[in-house]
């Protein structure tokens, strides 16, 4: 299903909890590189 | 010497040139070379950007024809093949005449200091990020999203495959852990100037409302910030033997500020990172954009042998006079470099290492970011860096 | 009529909201137009002083920045009651940046810092080839050239203007002047400029002195 991933928290959530399968299932490490992923988008 | 032994060779020299607690065995070369090391391989900047394979060539291509101990720009700084995936236009390519513009930013307007602070997340997640790259401004762009995240997973991928070469194949060190370094220049005074507010909003709004952009910064370090050095606190003590140092922060916004406003919206974070590197004996190399001798009573503060600049602008003598607990880092001209002759750029040189490094505290590199083409000519580079890895003290 | 005095000092003060206050006052007072031009003078020797500030390293560029943006509002909160109120010119410049590149930010301050010293300058925007500064400057018979970069690469498209002026015999009836991170005196020279500055105060100075 499409969705837009540009809508706080519904797209963020579903990102980190959907589209993220390289990471492990643990909150902290998926929140962590969200933040760090988002920090990505904003500065390059 | 192996690679390995050659690269934990380059390490020690950096660490030690920042320690300044010996006379260094030799100087280290800080490779400060940029989108010029593409055009010195012979490709176009497009060619090398959007293909990882001939990047690595050019990666090739420098260490086996410079003799410098640290390449710092591994193919990161210009991403075009993730960011233009999400339709983000800021990286403006011109192969006719091998430059590269990055625009200037400003993603965000002054009424929305209030909504930033709020919830910085949310503010930037919905509003910057869809500004920045416009297909996610579209209804339904989860589509795009995988796709970019396949992009930033190649990405990295390039990055490991580069750094495995540079490190097995050639013994050039990482320059500092990608894990733990403070990262580039996110902090939040830096995020307002380079990306959110743009240097004239910036330099209007700390006039205009400056308890707002105070608030904004902490807000920001807080989301960005304040998890590193988390993560950085349970990190061993000691500096990490695997990398030449272990933070990296680079300063472009203080060009615009005052002593007195650099004390209130940049110190701040700096004096955390010099605290963190004092107690957990970390070292620090910071890359300072543009001219600093305003700031040098700042500098002063930082703990003895934890900390290099790489200035840009400054006159490097007088640094290394009135800040003599940190080490110095640059220096070596690129108006010489693209101009002068292999002998000229010898002798200077001969004069930075002599003057400079004598007590270590010095590490050499180019002052400016080695860019396009008439920045440096090979020969120049050449003899330079030859010149470099074969006088010792 | 207002207190010149004192609009010069809040300008040179970069007090903002006092400027506001003074104009707003003023506007009110149905002025003629000899009267709205010492007004805009007013405002433009606070220029002055914000410039002089500058070089006793009190401002920096941000205050630069700031005060460009403060004229520039001041001059639009007067633009109703400016007319044809034409003061004098005391030279004109034909300013840009240079191929290439495509940054203006230290190209705006400079050009607001030079219209508030009384130039007419003839902005050709970024990422300008030799032929288009050329152009101008017989267009208009400008006496001065101002080339601005970030890059470094801009260095070699300033001196591909210098070389057109002289290629095109004019290079003897203008003064040139460089401007932005990359220059020095060493840049200056290979350039073939007559001077340079990282400042767009100094630079407004360097060519009031061309013009007196």
């Amino acid at each position: 299903m499409e969705y837009n991933v540009a809508k706080y928290p519904e797209g963020y959530e579903k990102v980190k909890n959907e589209e993220l399968n390289f990471l492990p299932d643990d909150e902290d490490i998926r929140e962590s590189f969200m933040t760090e992923l988002l920090q990505w988008l904003i500065q390059w | 010497m192996n690679t390995e032994e050659l690269r934990k060779e380059r390490i020690q020299l950096f660490k030690d040139a920042i320690r300044m607690e010996k006379k260094p065995k030799r100087i280290p070369y800080f490779g400060n070379l940029w989108s010029w090391k593409i055009i010195d391989a012979g490709y176009k900047l497009s060619e090398a950007l959007f293909d990882y394979e001939i990047m690595q060539k050019v990666l090739r291509h420098v260490f086996e024809n410079y003799k410098i101990d640290v390449l710092y720009e591994t193919g990161w700084r210009n991403p075009v093949q993730v960011t233009s995936i999400l339709g983000n236009e800021e990286y403006i390519i011109n192969d006719d005449a091998n430059s590269i513009n990055i625009k200037d930013q400003c993603f965000m307007e002054a009424e929305e200091y209030d909504e930033l602070i709020k919830n910085p997340k949310k503010f930037l997640w919905e509003k910057v990020v869809p500004r920045k790259n416009k297909l996610l401004r579209e209804e339904n762009n989860s589509g795009h999203f995988r796709k970019f995240l396949q992009k930033y997973g190649e990405f990295g991928e390039f990055m490991g495959k580069s750094s495995k070469i540079m490190q097995e194949e050639y013994g050039l060190p990482e320059f500092a852990d990608p894990m733990a370094a403070f990262d580039h220049w996110g902090n939040g005074y830096e995020l307002l100037f380079n990306i959110l507010r743009g240097i004239k909003g910036l330099s209007i709004d700390i006039r205009r409302d400056p308890e707002k952009v105070s608030a904004a910064i902490e807000a920001l370090d807080e989301t960005f910030v304040k998890p590193r050095f988390e993560r950085g606190k349970k990190l061993p003590k000691g500096s990490n033997k695997e990398y030449c140092v272990d933070m990296n922060p680079v300063m472009l916004g203080h060009t615009i500020l005052s002593p007195k406003q650099f004390e209130k919206f940049y110190w701040p974070h700096l004096k955390r990172i010099s605290d963190f590197a004092e107690s957990h004996d970390k070292l620090v190399y910071i890359f300072a954009e543009g001219e600093s001798s305003r700031f040098y009573e700042f500098f002063q503060e930082f703990p003895k042998g934890h900390f290099a600049i790489h200035t840009e602008q400054d006159d490097i003598f007088e640094l290394k006079k009135r800040v003599p607990n940190i080490a110095v880092a640059g220096g070596m001209k690129s108006t010489l470099l693209g101009k002068g002759t292999p002998q000229e750029c010898v002798d200077y040189a001969k004069k930075l290492i002599d003057e400079l490094g004598s007590d270590g505290g010095y590490i050499f590199s180019e002052n400016k970011m080695i860019s396009y083409e008439q920045d440096c000519k090979a020969e120049n580079l050449k003899a330079v860096s030859e010149f470099v890895s074969q006088y010792y003290l | 009529m207002v207190d010149l005095k004192e609009l010069t000092q809040a300008v040179g003060e970069l007090d903002e909201e006092k400027v506001t206050g003074i104009l707003k006052e003023f506007l009110k007072t149905d002025p003629n137009e000899e009267d709205v031009q010492k007004v805009v003078n007013a405002c433009q020797q606070g220029m002055g002083i914000v410039g002089e500030l500058f070089e006793k390293n009190e401002y920096f560029v941000g205050d630069l920045i700031y005060a460009g943006e403060l004229l520039n509002g001041a001059i639009d909160l007067l633009k109703p009651v400016l007319g044809s109120a034409n003061s004098e010119k005391v030279g004109k410049i034909v300013l840009g940046t240079v191929s290439g590149d495509l940054h203006d930010i230290g190209k705006n301050i400079f050009k607001s810092m030079a219209e508030a010293a009384g130039f007419e300058v003839y902005d050709l925007g970024v990422d300008q080839p030799a032929s288009a500064f050329i152009e101008k400057v017989k267009e208009v018979k400008a006496e001065i050239v101002g080339m601005s970069g970030v890059l470094t690469l801009s260095i070699e498209s300033m001196k591909n203007v210098v070389d057109e002026l002289k290629e095109n015999g004019m290079r003897d009836s203008v003064k040139v002047i460089i401007g932005g991170n990359p220059v020095n005196k060493d840049v200056c020279e290979f350039v073939g400029a007559d001077d340079f500055t990282i400042n767009a105060a100094s630079g407004v100075k360097i060519c009031q002195q061309w013009v007196k």
